[in-house]
Order: C-alpha cells, then structure tokens, then sequence
C-alpha cells in the first residue's frame, strides 16, 4: 500500500485539478485505487471533479468541501480561503468502494442504503469493511452513523468530517465518484491490504459545572436544570456569550474554548468525552448545537486552550499510532479530520498545528481537512459523532 | 509625581502577574487535558496489554497441544478451544471436505452444530482456496441460507477459515450473536492463529503419514521374513523330492528299468515344474519392483492361452481334488495384449483358486464386457472364502488368508499381487468377490485396445 498528497491554492479549478492529480500521481508512482478530495467552497466542485474523473477515469472518489483550507505533511495551505487536497492510496492488494445517497428525509436510511452500495462498489458483498470512511452534510450525522450501524453492527469503526464551507453558510458539498452533490451522505467501505488504527479525541478538560438537560429536541437544547440553556451556559462559562444572549445570533467562535460535553465512555473509571459545539443563541435563550442532544442526558461544561488546540492534533496522531504499535516506517499515510470550528480559533498557528502532525508520523503523507462535524472511534472501539474532535486513521503498510 | 509613577508601576506589575497567571491557567488547563487523555490511553493500553498476554498465554498453551495432536479431530478441537478464548465467539465449528462425500462437520464446540448440513459452493470454495471470510450478517449468504434456519437463527455473523493441509481440507467457522462482530482486527487474529493450527495439522499429518510408513515397513519386514522361510521350505521341497527320486534310480538298477520309473520321472518332472513356477514368479516379482516389466502386445487367441493356463494348473489342482472347467464365449472380439503376461494371470488366480479349495469346482469363464471395449475373465471357486479384511489385503506382496500352511497350499503368496500387477500393466482392472464358506471370484477386465 502506498498513499502520497497533493495540495494546490491555484484558483481555477481545472487548472487546480490537473495540478495537483499530476502531482499525486508523480508521487504514488502510479494511479490510486481511492481517491480522497478536500477542495474548499470557493471553487467551482463540477467542473473540479469533471477535471479529476478526466484524468483519473473510474477510481472511486470521495470527498467533501473543507472549511478555509487543507494541511498535509507540506503545511497548511488556503491563507485566501481557496485550496484543494488529494490524498491518494494505491493499494492492489485491497478494495475500495464509493457510495453516496441522498439524505432527504430519511438519513437513517440513507446511512443503511449508502453502506451497502459502497460494500458492493467494492465487491465484498457481506463482508465487514476495515473502516468506514463518511462524508455528509452536518446536521444528520448521528442518524446516518445509526443507518450504517443497523448494516454493520457496532464494531466497525467509522471516521471521517462533515463538509463544511468557510462562513457556515450552508454552501458545503460532498463529492462521488466525479460527482459534486449537496444534502448527501457519501461512504467510503475499506478493505485496504495492511491495517488501519484510529483515535478520537476531545482534548478538552471537564470543568466543575454540570447540569441535565431537561428539554431538549433534535439539535437545539432548551433548557438546563429546568433554567433557560443560554443562561445556565453564560453563567458556567463567565459571560462568553456576551450581549448575544439577549439577542440571539451566532456564537460558534465564542464557544469554541468551552463546549458542551458528554460521557462518551470510560477506561477504568476515567472517563472520555464527545463534545457539543454550541453555534447560535435564539432569543428565547435555548442553544443550537452541531450535534443531537437529548432530555435527560448530562451536561459537562468542557475547557479547552488555545496551546491545545495547536497541540491536540500532533497527540491524537500520536495515540493512533500507539494504537497499531506502529512506527513511522510502518507507516503508509493518514487521513486527519479537524474540527473547523478550532481551526478558525486558533487560524494563524494552523500551520503549527500541520508541522506537529508530520513531526508526529514521521513525515509520512497525510492529508488533513477542516470539518464542521467529526466522526470516529473512542478507545472503546465504539464510533461517535461530535464536535471539536480530532479524529486520526492512520495506514500500515502491511497488515499487524 | 514619584506617588503616580509608583501607582504605574504597582498597575503594571498587577498586569503582568494577571498575564502570568491566564498563561499559567492556561497551561495547567492544557496539562490536564493531556493528563486526561493520557490517563485514558494508559488504562486502555494497560487493557490492551493484559488482553494480549492472555491472549499469547492462551496460544502457547493451545499450542503445545496443538504440536503434540496426533489426528486431525483432536486439533480441531483443540483449534475451537483456543480460539474460543482469542477471538471471543459465541460457537464454532469445523467443516471437513473430502472428495464424492457431502461436507461434514468434524468438530463443534455445540453438539447442534453438528447436524447443520453444509452446502457449500462459491463462496466454501473462495475460502477452500485460501481467503479468511467475515460475514456482518450470515443470513444474506447464499450458502448460509440453505442451512436449515433453526440451527443457524441463533446467530447473526460469522468468520471462514480455511483449514488446508497436507491430505484434508477444512474450514473453521466461527459465530457470534452480534452483527458484524468479527471487525478487520479479529480477522487478522484468525488468519494468524489459522496459519499455526494449519502448520500443527500438516505436522500431525506427516506424523502420521511417518507411523503408517513405519508399520507398512515393518509388516513388510516381517511378511519378508515368512517369505523367506517358507520360500526356502518351499524350493527345498521339490529340490529334495527331485534329489530324492534322482538318488532312488541311481542306487537302484531296478528301479531304472522296473514298471515304476514312469511315474517316478513323472514325480520328478512334476517337482521340477513347481520349482520352475516357484522361480518364475520370484523372478516376475523382481521385475515388476524393479520396474523392469517388458510387455509384448498384439493379437492373443485366447481360448488357446486359457488351456496353456489350465494344463499348467491343472497338476495343483487334481492334488487338491479339484476339478477346472474352461468356459470361453463363442464370437469373442478380438483382444490385443500380452499373452504370456495373461497366461500367468490366469495361471495365478486359478492355483490360488486351487490352493483354498479342496475337493470343489473351479471355473473359468470369458466373456466380452456388454460395452464391447474389454474380455473380462472369471476365476469363481467354491473353496473356504475371504473375510473382508482379507480380502483387503490379498493383493499385498507375501500377504496370504488367515493363519495357512504353505507346505498345505504350495503358495507364495506372491501370485495374486503378480497378477494385479501385469493386469495393471495390460491396462486392466482386477477385482474379487468373496463370502466366507460359499467361494471366491476374481474377475480380470482387459481392454481390448491393449495397455495404453
């Protein structure tokens, strides 16, 4: 198995295209058996797509628009807000298949449909993929994880981002197979030759404040102990929602050190979290959040730091190497998913946090995109969805 | 002035102690965090490492019985056990393939498993040829779904292995109530601890292979050993009757011209033709080993062949008190081979036939086969018979029925296996039907195109 990355900030989009799949294929020595494309919103995804599929015929593509920028091994790349990454694998001895679905409304469905079109498209029909790579529009990610789990079971890990845009401004796309598409879940079953490890992680520290959620529904939390969420949360959090609160607005950016958590797991009493990214107040003073939440689940004011989040991604790479017993010569590539809403907190030490990665894998290749939802697996080998999460995979080689 | 520069300094250094005091928040924030995670990470390593220790305890226990396994069915067995421990499944069996009979389940590690009757077909033989399958749902393959429903509902997915060794094949087969349970990292625990048990099957099987050499090398021995005394008996016989009756007619003037030297040269021709037979067959016995067989093939009359075989068994057989009746078809096809080779088959079969019937009939038919492309020849006698066993082994070299006198029977023990020989080389097939007290029958089929 060999992977290899291309990143370009060239605007025209064809141009971008012929770029960087040249590039890629100088470095994997040949054509790839996936196809993994991060472009940013800024560029025109049909005819960038129409370009690669051109050069790179039938292999199965996945992708999905990445918020501001990507990073690979050679640093970040989009300071103006436009770029494209490929990450390719090249792997004859494994089978890779690409599928996407509508959400419509269904997206538990369209979890169920998709997996088992990307099962077939890689010819393994009835056998467990090693991983499940998912791209899809936010706002649905845990029906589609629940869809794909009702094919599956619970043991398959699943990973991957949900598109984003640079101002979520709902302009995200997914991409199949030399198609650009919209309000669209896409799967990637792997059956790669070596193996594959993960680590998800949230990096963020509990505080002393907690509370239950006592109305919530879908994606909007009403309440906290029975007391209006915006005001329970400006209070635990010292003020950050500001003069919003009264108001009403967004506040993805002002959150962003303080997230909501929850118990995802624990390891011998020590507990680990997936995080709930507050992003808008409405003015009853209830809170919007990238993920479900129900009534009656425990809340966690979460603390994190700017230093984290530069540090954070470098750790997770490192933990998901630990998790196979890899070293860097064993390594093949990684794919990275870092959450957009930390990358826009901390976005002019971003190509810090792209140096910590590589000096983590070694150098390897590894392409990294910035997402507005993260999915993964926990040490507990069970696969979330959340919110300012880090999610790694890492490629061996060979098999272990 | 000097108390508003003091008042400066004093709000400077409070701003420079806040600053310290966020970063140091900050940092003691970020190592706690890191701390968090590590901890995490620690007791999930620590998990990890105690689960592979037992894991590793387990296969070097499950080895060191899987390398003292003599037989394929107690390393299955074992192979479940081990695994049982290492990949966590809910129920697992073996299946056995062998060629022309259905698939069998050879080893289980519950009792119902053993009646599920395994169909196999594509996807058995993807995994016969080497790939380890994991199924997330059993229920949607097409050979799982012609298992019988009530043996399999219990169960939702399941893991192939191939199992090939030297002589068998087999597949391991492992069920878990859960969907999609055997994950990427299970499969590759099978594939590995698989490679072992199929190196421990392959081990097992050389042993055995070893062991049944070693006792057909010491039956062999032995049979040679009995070969050897009763050949010795067996030339000194006619040799001293020869010498005997030589000696007789030298001492004796009368004897050389009285009314009895007739039938003591008869005596004496009839020993000396033994011993002939005697040497042939020991001569014909070394070539065929020595692969040395010269055949000379072309048109055979037959019914002139069938008396030659029976003017030279027919001495063996008025001694035993027997009588041989030739019966050759009329309009017979004609057969090309080797008649001297056929001669002595026939020869072969009719002095065993001879040597176990006593005061019985002994016939010997030809006919042509009903497809018209072979003779086939029938030696039936009506002597004491063969049990199963024995007849299983009367084509083996120095191999003879039951506990017999060879001075008694005047055999070898090497004319049935001669004859199975040259029929082989002629390109024919011999069999034998044989019931205990009621007689035996050899039927020789030779092609009529000759040996291929």
């Amino acid at each position: 198995m060999e992977i290899a990355t291309s990143t370009t900030s060239t605007a025209d989009s064809r141009r971008a295209a012929g770029e960087a799949y040249e590039a890629l294929l100088a470095r994997l020595g040949g054509p790839p058996d996936l196809l993994v494309v991060f472009p940013t919103v800024g560029h025109d995804l049909p005819a960038l797509v129409a370009a690669l599929r051109e050069r790179a015929g039938d292999v199965p593509m996945h992708g999905a628009t990445t918020c501001q920028g990507v990073m690979s091994e050679a640093g970040f790349v989009g300071e103006a807000g436009l770029a494209l990454g490929l990450l390719g694998i090249r792997d004859p001895g494994g089978d890779y298949g690409v599928a996407a679905r509508a959400i419509g409304d269904d997206p538990r469905g369209a979890g169920r449909a998709v997996v088992g079109a990307a099962i077939a498209a890689a010819g393994r029909d009835g056998e467990p993929p090693a991983l499940v790579w998912l791209a899809a529009d936010p706002g649905f990610e845990e029906a589609v994880i629940a869809g794909i789990q009702d094919v599956l079971g619970p043991d398959v890990p699943i990973a991957g981002g949900s598109a984003a845009d640079n101002e979520v401004a709902g302009r995200w796309q997914e991409i199949a197979n030399g198609e650009a598409l919209r309000r669209a879940v896409v799967v990637t079953a792997m059956y790669p030759s070596g193996s594959i490890h993960l680590a998800f992680h949230s990096g963020y520290s509990p505080s002393e404040h907690s509370g239950v959620a006592t109305r919530a529904a879908g994606r909007t939390l009403y309440e906290i102990d029975g007391r209006p969420a915006a005001e329970v949360y400006d209070a635990w959090t010292g003020g950050v929602l500001g003069d919003v609160r009264g108001r009403g607005g967004n506040v993805l950016r002002r959150t962003t050190l303080h997230p909501l958590g929850r118990v995802a797991g624990e390891y011998g009493g020590l507990p680990f979290h997936r995080l709930s990214h507050p992003d808008s107040v409405t003015p009853e003073g209830a809170l919007t959040l990238f993920t479900e939440i129900e009534a009656g689940e425990r809340l966690i004011q979460m603390v994190g730091t700017r230093e984290s989040l530069v540090s954070r991604a470098g750790r997770v790479a490192r933990a998901a190497m630990r998790a196979g017993n890899l070293d860097a010569r064993e390594l093949a590539g990684a794919l990275v998913v870092y959450c957009a809403g930390c990358m826009l907190t901390i976005q002019r030490e971003i190509g810090d946090v792209a140096v910590e990665l590589a000096r983590e894998l070694g150098g390897r290749p590894f392409l990294g995109t910035f997402t507005f939802g993260e999915q993964g697996c926990f040490v507990n080998r069970r696969s979330h969805h959340g919110n300012l999460m880090i999610s790694v995979v890492v490629f061996r080689h060979g098999e272990r | 002035m000097a108390n508003a520069d003091r008042e400066t300094n004093l709000e400077d250094r409070v701003r420079e102690l806040e600053q310290r005091l966020a970063r140091a928040e900050r940092a003691r924030l970020a190592a706690e965090e890191e701390v968090a995670e590590l901890r995490v990470e620690l007791a999930h390593a620590g998990e990890r490492g105690r689960v592979a220790a037992a894991h590793t305890e387990r296969l070097l226990e499950g080895l060191e019985v899987l390398g003292e396994a003599r037989d394929a069915l107690s390393l299955f067995a074992e192979v479940l056990r081990v695994l049982g421990d290492v990949l966590e499944f809910d129920a697992a069996f073996v299946v056995g393939f062998a060629p022309e009979v259905a698939p069998q389940i050879v080893s289980a590690t519950d009792a119902r498993l053993r009646l599920i009757a395994w169909p196999g077909g594509a996807f058995t033989d993807r995994v016969l040829a080497g790939r380890t399958v994991a199924l997330f749902d059993l229920a949607g393959n097409p050979e799982w779904r012609r298992v019988d429903p009530a043996l399999r509902e219990a169960y939702t997915s399941a893991l192939h292995v191939p199992l090939h060794a030297l002589h068998s094949q087999a597949m391991l087969v492992c069920l878990h109530r859960r969907r999609g349970f055997f994950t990427a990292d299970r499969v590759t625990r099978a594939r590995r601890f698989a490679a072992l048990a199929r190196q421990a099957l392959q081990t097992a099987e050389h042993l055995v292979d070893l062991e049944d050499d070693r006792g057909r090398a010491v039956e062999l021995s032995r049979a040679k050993s009995s070969f050897v005394a009763s050949m010795s008996h067996e030339l000194r016989t006619p040799l001293n009757a020869i010498i005997g009756y030589c000696e007789h007619l030298i001492e004796d003037p009368v004897a050389q011209r009285g009314p009895e030297l007739g039938e003591t040269l008869g005596r004496i021709d009839l020993s000396a033709r033994m011993l002939r037979e005697l040497i042939g067959n020991v001569l014909d016995l070394g070539k065929i080993e020595a692969g040395r067989l010269d055949l000379h093939v072309g048109p055979v009359a037959v019914a002139e062949v069938c008396r030659l075989a029976l003017v030279t068994a027919l001495p063996l057989a008025v001694r035993r008190g027997n009588v041989i009746r030739v019966d050759v078809g009329t309009g017979l096809p004609e057969l090309r081979s080797d008649a001297g080779k056929l001669r002595q088959i026939l020869v072969n079969l009719l002095a065993n036939a001879c040597s176990f019937t006593e005061a019985g009939a002994i016939d010997l038919v030809v006919r042509a086969d009903r497809r018209g492309e072979a003779l086939v020849f029938q030696v039936r006698d009506t002597g004491q018979g063969l049990t199963p066993a024995e007849s299983a082994a009367v084509f083996l070299p120095f191999a003879q029925a039951g506990p017999v006198d060879p001075r008694r029977l005047g055999g070898t023990g090497l004319g049935l296996s001669i004859a199975k020989h040259f029929t082989e080389r002629l390109g024919g097939t011999i069999d034998l039907d044989s019931a205990v007290g009621v007689g035996t029958t050899f039927t020789v089929r030779l092609p009529l195109a000759g040996p291929p």
